[in-house]
């Protein structure tokens, strides 16, 4: 433990969590408070733990944050200029509290209940689903700083797809930082029931230019047989702090795709556990990290096999410039009854500069015998070949290079569901991938 | 054609370039001039390969004396999309598949950059749509070429004809195309030295380098140079390439050779 991380610890608990008035709720609150008490049990990770080694947070523990000012305002052109023209739905959260105003929800045409807390809360069914799976879609691979989500959100957006409600309409989860030298626990729980199908959009955004922190957590659960598209795109603000973590339960025959794409922030860790809790199952998962200036951009990732004839697929693509530090823990665990489990990993990292660093670490655990695991993980720099082919026809050496990383991130976004993302994607990459 | 007033397009002079140390060309000469097409010929690890590459400006090899012009001009010192931008195009031995890149987005910005630069104006994805469509004609390919990724997972022959589509997009003044006839078929033959044939004018030149007399069945030079030893030793007109195929390579090395000594 560091005395810096219990200050800062200490100085975010001052905050009370989720301002509205529940106390008849007594089962969020007591969970809140659990949570709350175990932060205060277990500081803040450092570069001693393991897990951490790589992701030094010092400089957030040296900040001093404060609770965002409610209900800023935010021009609505922004808002406008972000959501995707795909959207049917989109929530806006601001500091991490449900917009009203700024959200567009059609319940004519949408099937799909989409809810904010205080809204779930008035409605039977909803609170029933939060009381039952709030926190429970992935209970002992949280951390510390999912701990503090727990204690400190204010709101939670409930996404919840009824049983046999096929559309891949997609819901654009907007979440926007206003805030100088504030934080935020965006909370989100997306209820996938049989046969249903959904195309999520979480999407981070910062629009101040200041610093801050997000710190989020969304759970995913899938009943048989449905199938969930989640896409995340972390672009916040280049001087933001950026922890979230991604929790998702697979059943039987359910299929769960997610590209999770890391553009922005000044520190980012993305915590991903995908867990298979029935027999079968599909999970595919696209990774895209960019290391760009002096970020330091952090992607652990586990895919846990839980039971026979489940498949997972996961590449991991990441591109380190400038003096990034690019960090890929990749664990993919099968359990000894976890036979005829069917799995391939990818991670390929491209390093643009010798002051860049990559950390990739595959890391296999297999305790059943009768398994297909294929992994591999590459560093590489641009291929000469590629570069000399180009420039002789006309690209001068920046824009050679620029044209080869941007194919080297391509594959992550080439079947992207959601058309509109490839452009936005497109120019970030290529914007930070300039030499 | 030959034309005797011809503007000279490529001079080189007692050219000497090496590769990591490696001396491996000795004196190359060699003059081109507008209207001609030229081959040059020569056994394995003769240097043949390697003029080409230096003319293109491989960064692996340095070129340690003599004279190499473009239109009077010294390309030494020039970076490959220089020497691009100046009219030089390389046809690739082996083109190079890059995975991402779509063949349609790069002919189209590989136009853009080398006409720009040439003062021409630049065209939309669907002004040049139509201007591709008439090149993709000339080499027998489908549109569907263009939506892959470049040279990725193409055949021998696929890859050729998209070298020679990138010369017709690119209009180059000099056109050296290496091994361009290694890998195909006896169609996909005709259909690239149909390309180059008709892709050819009087104000530039193409210069062939090749294994096998082959594809001088089917574009004719006016020249044909044999190298060995990483210079010129033999230059005669398109008769040598008979010679060369019914006698091989042999007796020009051994005259070559009792010349020197």
């Amino acid at each position: 433990m560091s005395e810096q991380s219990i200050e800062f610890t200490a100085s975010l608990l001052k905050d009370n969590g989720a301002s509205l008035e529940l106390s008849q709720e007594h089962w969020l609150k007591e969970r809140q408070q659990e949570a709350r008490f175990q932060l205060e049990n277990n500081s803040l990770p450092t570069t001693a733990e393991e897990e951490w080694r790589f992701t030094d947070l010092t400089g957030l523990y040296k900040r001093t944050l404060s609770v965002p000012q409610a209900d800023l305002p935010v021009d609505s052109a922004v808002v406008r200029s972000l959501v995707i023209p795909e959207a049917l739905s989109s929530i806006v959260l601001v500091d991490g509290v449900y917009s009203p105003d700024m959200s567009f929800v059609d319940a004519g045409k949408t099937k799909i209940r989409v809810s904010n807390l205080e809204a779930a809360l008035q409605d039977e069914s909803l609170t029933s689903l939060l009381k039952d799976q709030l926190n429970k879609i992935d209970g002992d691979g949280i951390s510390a700083f999912g701990e503090m989500n727990t204690a400190l959100f204010k709101d939670i957006v409930v996404i919840h797809v009824g049983s046999g409600v096929q559309s891949f309409e997609t819901i654009h989860v907007l979440n926007i930082s206003t805030g100088k030298q504030t934080f935020n626990h965006p909370r989100l729980l997306l209820i996938a029931e049989k046969q249903a199908k959904v195309c999520i959009f979480e999407d981070y955004v910062g629009i101040g230019g200041f610093e801050y922190m997000t710190n989020s957590v969304s759970e995913l659960s899938l009943a048989a047989d449905s199938e969930v598209i989640h896409v995340k795109l972390q672009r916040d603000d280049d001087s933001a702090y950026h922890i979230a973590h991604t929790h998702v339960g697979v059943d039987n025959g359910a299929s769960y795709r997610n590209w999770s794409i890391s553009v922005g922030a000044a520190v980012s860790r993305h915590n991903m556990v995908t867990r298979q809790r029935q027999e079968g199952g599909q999970i595919d998962i696209k990774g895209l990290a960019l290391g760009h200036g002096k970020r330091i951009v952090d992607t652990h990732s586990c895919i846990e096999h839980t039971r026979p004839h489940g498949e997972s697929t996961q590449v991991h693509k990441t591109i380190a410039g400038g003096r990034s530090k690019v960090v890929f823990n990749g664990k993919v665990k099968v359990h000894k009854n976890a036979q005829q489990t069917n799995s391939s990993q990818q991670n390929r990292n491209l390093l643009l500069s010798a002051r860049a660093s990559v950390d990739a670490k595959p890391e296999l655990e297999i305790f059943a015998d009768d398994v297909k695991c294929a992994h591999g993980a590459t560093v590489g720099q641009v291929s000469e070949d590629e570069l000399f082919y180009l420039k002789t026809r006309g690209l001068d050496d920046a824009i050679a290079r620029n044209v080869l990383n941007y194919a080297f991130a391509k594959e992550v976004i080439d079947d992207l569901p959601i058309q509109s993302l490839g452009g936005v994607i497109e120019s970030y990459i290529k914007e930070q991938t300039k030499t | 054609m030959i034309s005797n007033n011809a503007e000279v397009i490529l001079n080189a002079q007692d050219l000497s370039a090496s590769i990591t140390g490696t001396q491996i060309l000795k004196g190359f000469d060699i003059t081109i001039k507008a209207g001609e097409i030229h081959a040059i010929m020569g056994p394995n690890g003769s240097g043949k390969s390697t003029f080409s590459k230096v003319v293109a400006g491989h960064p692996s090899y340095s070129v340690d004396g003599g004279i190499l012009e473009f239109r009077g001009k010294n390309l030494t010192d020039l970076e490959p999309d220089e020497r691009a931008k100046l009219g030089i195009f390389l046809g690739f031995q082996y083109p190079v598949e890059v995975p991402g890149v779509t063949n349609g987005a790069f002919l189209r910005l590989a136009y853009n950059t080398v006409q720009g630069a040439r003062g021409k104006d630049e065209l939309d994805p669907l002004e040049f749509d139509d201007y591709i469509q008439s090149k993709l004609n000339l080499l027998g390919m489908d549109a569907e070429f263009l939506e892959r990724s470049l040279n990725d997972g193409f055949s021998g022959g696929e890859k050729k004809r998209n070298e020679i589509l990138q010369m017709a997009i690119l209009e180059p003044t000099l056109a050296i195309l290496d091994e361009t006839d290694s890998g195909l078929d006896i169609d996909a033959l005709r259909v690239v030295a149909n390309g180059v044939n008709t892709l050819h004018a009087d104000a530039d030149a193409v210069v062939l380098v090749t294994h096998y007399q082959r594809l001088l069945n089917y574009i004719e030079p006016d020249f044909i140079h044999v190298v060995d030893g990483g210079r010129v030793i033999k230059t005669g007109d398109k008769s040598l390439a008979h010679e060369l195929e019914s006698r091989g390579y042999e007796w020009i090395l051994e005259e070559n050779r009792s010349s020197v000594s």
